[in-house]
């Protein structure tokens, strides 16, 4: 509790410093949202300054940024002026598709990482360690978009088992969702397989090395459930704050391989909204990932030192 | 007498220390594979520095004839969608490759670096204000502050690299952080300090020498990074502006005729990815040697 | 350490190798052949029923009319299904009432009475009429800030003469007013939806058209349905039509050959020369007027030079601009506002156009570089420096480049700019650019387009490349005023051979719309109007979804077994 406490406002004012810094990047931008609404066809000068009259663009910036927080903090993100849409309605039509495609990357990811992490720790120095390694190294050097392109070409227009493009949700058919997301899923992946792979592989090879698992050798207990109960547990603290710190990697991912699978998610709306200078609905999505991050990596610090005994000492 | 003696001893002390180093860094135990990867590095820059002296054609002269053909035919690498040799398009193109991985890498070196020695050594309020600053940066995806860097400061290959090495500020300022941390607490900077030493002298000659090599093994890989960075751009179109050929837009450039003519995305997506795990590889393997964990980012 | 010789590197080099080859055998060679995919002459007897799944180009941000942008190929084509537009034009490029009953001129061409078929609702049940042509009018278009304010800038007011007919007050005479009611501003929405929705009336368009909006989700997929209440008796055919914005464009073309969808638009040369080769498909194409053009900032130095102008055109090649973007023998080389199919094209025009030919285009720049009152103020000698500016999008910076090496190659020093859209519009606007990639020419009246380009620059916004010149204005005005087609031919021709000494823009090759669709789905093209005049097919991909039906299986079969 006294922890919750003494990290509350460093929370509060983290997040205060991001919105701030949101609003600024985003209103900051070369481009005139009015001129884009209007279009090439539309716009005169009159034109443009009736509509940003109409925006509210002709506000000084810090009072826009006031404004916008004060509705933000009750949940209203305002609405986008080119679409109509509530910037909050869209996020949440959309997030689904992120979340979804975010926790299949980070699970297929950690399915793949742990075993292998494990056998390449126990057999540190073997040649299997090092053929697992050099996968990972290799996964680790290809650029998220050219894996989407080369699994389309594959598994797409090669061999036909995956749809290319396209979204099916899961309440329509849940194989058909399920098939539509596993190469984009795939392609994010990827990478973070072989950061976790390594983080967690020098991990355990430590672990190892220390005496209790020498006591449970020592008792005769099988390699697996050294390996699982008595190894495993301890590097799972690290390897959640990973997964915690890469969060920002997988969102940034998602932005270029939802545009390349046409998948309505977040990361292609926030693309597609810098595109048309849609500074609500961008500042909007900007806010809320980047709240999502500094949560979600608080709760894992939170649960952090909770857990794990040492650290609860150590404070 | 006796302090000639130790100065003498202290002297070759260092100079063993240093060839002790030396033979750890560059002597046995590297396997061919680390040589390989360095020699194709050593490859890509000479192509890099060489480019407009290497015996190959005119990256940016169209000929339509040779549009989209295949390797082994016109030409040894194929020709791209404009008909331009891509081969000659790889060799310029490592140009960019190489100088917006080294100048965004030292961007992010130095001044994540400074940033990150001042604040390990000088702890207190600049620390903590540093490291919020550094986690706000970091609650925003990187491909966003990318997007808006490049937006406000253009697409020259300067600006790129610059937006590219400010992406790299936390992270170096980070590690240099963490080693600055451990080394603050060592003998000789005690002693040092107790010696009354001046600040800067101690930082320039005790703290310095023993964070640059950490953070310099860690640059390696950070180049790698860099390069999938760009591509990255590139690949949404907003990199280095053309014709100026850069391997992320090729890719591009390939992926509309990837049903037609493979080898115009193919071939530069494989020498990229040979580039980057080169940098890794090699990255990985000096850093092991000097031992730098980088479990502190 | 280091002894074992397995190592990773090594094997990484093995695996990229073999993942080399997998991927360069995998994907199906496909050869250009023309593959057996022309429609048939006659579609056969309609049938009714069937949801019909459409992928469209993109995504269109807004269905409010005067707040949307309904320019692109998507957002047209989806209107057709939710909308009718008031006019349309037939076969011969005429207009006709469509929505509206009759629109009638009185003798200046400066009131336009504009009366309307009783009986039409919304798809709310609201009547369309008079007071909401009216509504429409004034709340969505006629007024500072909405998207389609400039289009309409000569119509003062309209009136409410009786319940069904309006009368349009124009600020002059203009012969082809009609023109103006073929797109967004002749869609009527119901007045009393949008005012209940308020914000919201973008994302849930209610129009007179042949189809309802069950659902959409944006960037994935719009549902529609039959709307039973459609003033065309027995129409629409299709029981629903789901449209899906695929914006890859092999992916759209994949989805085709899959059989995910039964409909794809697209408006790539490239695609198109795919879809030839394919077979069990039916292809429907026709070329536009629309092209992509290179513009020209006629008062930046040096392009303010004709000459300049000039010469950079004739050392263009057209046909190898087009073969870059793919399309050889699919979009003919564009030479005016005019493709070789519109009733406006003239042969002389194109004879007279500069390309291809770059000892004129040396000859030309020699002039303008030895003269000692160059407009760019270098010393005479010096060469000719200009700028470019394009959007980063793969096959425009092809183009970008492929300008770049034919201007290069006369001794024209080019640099390449890569803007976002969001900066290239401002640029353009603002006047601020030297030259643009651009698309000019679009499928309406002569004297919409050419007085929307070329009008004086203070009081025109759309008059990009700021080039004015007497003989345009003194021909617009006959345009304006003159209802013989002979005489409104003769002065389109005067303007485009002046074009083709001036040069205020270049252009590439003619836009081809084609849309493809699996053999069971019938009548793209061949829509009616309610009197059996054929209309004017498909222009940029925009399909009247009223008349297309697609075979059922029963049908299917029986056409198959008389075949056999």
């Amino acid at each position: 509790m006294r922890l919750l406490t003494r990290k509350l406002p460093w929370l509060l004012g983290t997040l205060f410093a991001v919105s701030f810094f949101t609003f600024m990047l985003v209103s900051l931008l070369p481009g005139d949202p009015a001129v884009m609404i209007l279009g090439a066809g539309g716009v005169s000068p009159e034109a443009v300054a009736q509509l940003r009259l109409e925006l509210g663009l002709d506000r000084p910036l810090l009072v826009r940024y006031f404004d916008w927080l004060g509705n933000a903090l009750g949940g209203d993100l305002g609405r986008s002026p080119m679409t109509g849409q509530s910037v909050t309605d869209a996020i949440l039509s959309r997030l689904p598709v992120t979340i979804q495609l975010g926790v299949m990357a980070i699970l297929i990811a950690l399915v793949l990482a742990i075993p292998l992490a494990m056998v390449s720790a126990y057999f540190a120095g073997s040649r299997l360690d090092r053929s697992i390694s050099g996968v990972g190294f290799a996964l680790m050097s290809v650029p998220g978009f050219m894996m989407a392109i080369f699994l389309i070409l594959i598994f797409a227009v090669g061999l036909g088992w995956f749809p290319a493009t396209g979204w099916v949700p899961l309440s329509v058919s849940p194989t058909a969702n399920l098939r539509s997301a596993i190469l984009p899923a795939m392609s994010l992946a990827m990478i973070e397989l072989a950061l976790y792979m390594r983080l967690l592989r020098t991990d355990l090879i430590d672990t190892l090395q220390q005496d209790y698992i020498t006591l449970a050798r020592a008792k005769g207990l099988p390699n697996w459930l050294i390996l699982t109960r008595h190894a495993l547990r301890p590097s799972s603290f690290s390897l959640m704050t990973v997964v915690g710190l890469q969060l920002g990697g997988v969102i940034s991912g998602a932005i270029i391989v939802e545009e390349i699978f046409a998948l309505p998610g977040v990361g292609r709306l926030l693309y597609q909204s810098i595109l048309q200078r849609d500074l609500l609905m961008v500042q909007g999505i900007v806010l809320f990932i980047a709240t999502a991050y500094v949560v979600v990596n608080f709760l894992v610090d939170l649960c952090y030192s909770l857990l794990d005994p040492r650290v609860r000492y150590a404070e | 007498m006796r302090s000639k003696l130790t100065d003498t001893g202290v002297v070759r002390s260092r100079a063993q220390g240093f060839s002790a180093a030396a033979r750890q860094v560059f002597g046995r135990g590297f396997g061919p594979g680390f040589w390989v990867a360095a020699g194709w590095l050593v490859l890509v820059a000479l192509c890099a520095v060489f480019a407009d002296w290497l015996p190959v054609n005119d990256p940016l002269e169209p000929v339509i004839a040779n549009r989209l053909n295949g390797p082994l035919t016109t030409n040894l690498l194929g020709a791209d969608g404009l008909g331009r040799d891509i081969l000659a398009r790889l060799v310029h193109g490592s140009r960019v490759s190489v100088v917006i991985a080294l100048s965004a890498v030292c961007i992010g070196m130095v001044i994540g670096g400074t940033l990150g020695v001042l604040a390990g050594y000088f702890r207190g309020h600049f620390e903590r204000g540093l490291m919020a600053v550094l986690d706000v940066i970091l609650a925003f995806p990187w491909l966003v502050l990318l997007l808006a860097l490049v937006a406000f400061i253009g697409q020259s290959l300067m600006a790129i690299s610059v937006a590219i090495g400010f992406l790299w500020i936390p992270a170096y300022a980070r590690v240099a952080r963490a080693n600055t941390l451990s080394v603050v607490q060592r003998e000789y900077v005690l002693a040092a300090r107790a010696m009354g030493a001046s600040t800067l002298r101690i930082l320039l000659r005790e703290v310095l020498p023993n964070v640059i090599l950490p953070v310099l093994a860690y640059g390696l890989v950070a180049m790698g990074l860099v390069i999938i960075v760009e591509s990255a751009l590139a690949f949404l179109g907003l990199s280095v502006e053309a014709p100026q050929p850069t391997w992320g837009g090729m890719i591009s450039e390939g992926k509309r005729h990837l049903a037609t003519a493979v080898h115009v995305a193919l071939v530069p997506s494989v020498t990229m990815f040979l580039t980057v795990l080169s940098l890794n590889y090699v990255g990985d393997r000096l850093r092991s040697r000097f031992d730098v964990r980088g479990s502190n980012l | 350490m280091g002894s074992y010789v397995s190592n990773p590197t090594l094997s990484a080099w093995c695996a990229v190798v073999l993942a080399t080859l997998i991927v360069a055998c995998s994907p199906a060679n496909e050869s250009i052949v023309v593959g057996d995919n022309q429609p048939p002459v006659d579609p056969g007897l309609p049938v009714h029923g069937g949801q019909l799944r459409v992928a469209l180009e993109g995504e269109t941000n807004n269905w409010l009319p005067g707040r949307g942008n309904h320019v692109a190929p998507a957002a047209l084509t989806v209107a057709m299904a939710l909308f009718d537009p008031l006019v349309k034009l037939d076969h011969e490029g005429r207009f006709r009432p469509f929505l509206a009953e009759s629109v009638t001129p009185n003798a200046t061409f400066d009131q336009w009475t504009l009366r309307l078929r009783p009986g039409v609702v919304f798809h709310d049940g609201t009547p369309l009429d008079a007071a909401a042509i009216k509504w429409n009018f004034d709340n969505l278009h006629k007024r500072q800030g909405s998207v389609t304010f400039g289009s309409i800038r000569d119509i003062d007011r309209v009136e409410v003469m009786d319940d069904l007919t309006v009368v349009y007050h124009l600020a002059k005479g203009i012969v082809p007013f009609p023109d103006m009611l073929t797109r967004a501003v002749g869609w009527p929405v119901s007045p009393t939806a949008v005012e209940r929705l308020g914000d919201e009336a973008g994302l849930y368009p209610v129009g007179t058209g042949p189809f309802k909006l069950v659902e959409w989700r944006r960037d994935d997929r719009m549902e529609l349905q039959r709307n039973e209440n459609y003033w065309q008796q027995g129409l629409p055919y299709l029981d629903g039509i789901t449209f899906r914005p695929l914006p890859d464009e092999d992916a759209r073309l994949a989805s085709l050959i899959s059989g995910d969808m039964d409909v794809i638009q697209t408006l790539r040369q490239h695609i198109v020369t795919r879809l030839r080769g394919l077979s069990d498909i039916h292809l429907y194409e026709q070329i536009g007027n629309s092209s992509g053009s290179a513009i020209f900032n006629a008062q930046v130095p040096p392009v303010d030079d004709y000459r300049v102008r000039q010469a950079l055109a004739w050392a263009l090649d057209p046909e190898a601009l087009v073969e870059v973007l793919g399309g050889r023998g699919i979009s003919p080389v564009q030479t005016q506002y005019f493709n070789e199919t519109s009733v406006w094209y003239s042969p002389r025009v194109a004879a007279a156009w500069p390309q291809a030919d770059q000892a004129r285009a040396r000859q030309l720049l020699e002039e303008y570089i030895n003269d000692p009152l160059r407009s760019d103020g270098l010393a005479p000698g010096e060469p000719v420096s200009v700028e470019m500016m394009c959007l980063p999008e793969q096959s425009l910076i092809d183009l970008a480049q492929m300008y770049q090496a034919f201007w290069s190659a006369v001794g024209v020093n080019v640099r390449l700019r890569q803007i976002e859209q969001a900066t290239q519009i401002q640029s353009v606007i603002s006047g601020d650019y030297m030259i643009s990639c651009w698309r000019t020419s679009n499928e309406q009246d002569p004297y919409i387009i050419l007085s929307n380009d070329f009008g004086q620059p203070d009081v025109q916004p759309l008059n990009y490349t700021n080039f004015t010149h007497p003989v345009i204005d003194e021909n617009v005005e006959i345009l304006r005023l003159e209802p013989d087609f002979d005489a409104r031919y003769a002065a389109v021709e005067d303007i485009m051979m002046l074009l083709t000494e001036q040069v205020p823009n270049t252009w590439t090759g003619s836009t081809p719309a084609a849309v493809a669709v699996q053999p069971r789905v019938r009548n793209i093209m061949g829509w009616t109007f309610p009197d059996g005049t054929l209309g004017d097919g498909m222009p940029v991909a925009q399909v009247s979804w009223a008349q297309v039906w697609m075979l059922d299986d029963a049908a299917w079969q029986a056409e198959q077994g008389a075949v056999e």
